[in-house]
């Protein structure tokens, strides 16, 4: 079963490297967050499904209205060059072989302790950025 | 096993990305790949607290990138 969400997601992100048009790639974007999603699910049916997907399927969702906006007023033909940086992460890629701590049990609850911190990091990260784009 | 390839091929899809991008749009587009990868590698940490915590910051980090971007193309640099 997950290697039918894999193949999905090798497809979509296959789509977000080949079109030419940001707006198709930040769609390709949402469904990839989508089928992320399935796959916490279809890897952990414990986990409580409705919160992993509104989490991860509204902030994508959201987030691409905002890159489409972003993406409709830039009309400049300047391009970057990422390569150089790509290449340097892409060396990290061999530390995933490093052997883990093992399996720890399942815990399926969120720590209360967290809800706040995230509520504050939040809050600041949102605060932020509209200090940043409203000036 | 098929966990681990899911979890490279989302990092070197997001990577991929990045290293093609010739606009600062597609270069968010593959961190997002990459920050995916970040919340599937805590999902297969069978931690729920920390897939919360992985997805909060993913959103936090988002959002002052877009913020950086948009800030960026209104002033003509992207």
């Amino acid at each position: 079963m997950l290697w039918a969400v894999s193949v999905i997601a090798l497809l979509l992100i296959l789509a977000i490297i080949r079109t030419r048009d940001n707006i198709l790639a930040a769609v390709s974007l949402t469904f990839l967050g989508v089928a992320v999603a399935g796959a916490v699910w279809v890897l952990h049916p414990e986990f409580s499904a409705a919160f992993i997907l509104i989490t991860l399927v509204y902030v994508v969702a959201a987030l691409t209205l905002v890159i489409v906006a972003a993406a409709s007023l830039s009309e400049e033909n300047r391009t970057v060059e990422m390569r150089p940086v790509a290449l340097a992460a892409l060396g990290a890629l061999p530390l995933l072989l490093l052997p883990g701590a093992g399996r720890g049990a399942l815990t399926a609850s969120v720590d209360p302790v967290l809800l706040p911190l995230a509520a504050v990091l939040l809050l600041f990260s949102f605060v932020v950025a509209a200090r940043q784009s409203h000036d | 096993m098929t966990e681990l390839v899911f979890l490279v091929l989302l990092l070197a899809g997001g990577v991929a990305a990045v290293a093609v991008a010739n606009s600062l749009v597609r270069v968010i587009i593959g961190a997002e790949v990459a920050i995916m990868a970040g919340i599937w590698g805590a999902a297969l940490s069978r931690d729920l607290s920390l897939l919360a915590v992985a997805a909060v910051v993913g959103v936090a980090e988002t959002v002052l990138m877009v913020a950086a971007v948009y800030r960026l193309a209104r002033e003509g640099h992207v």
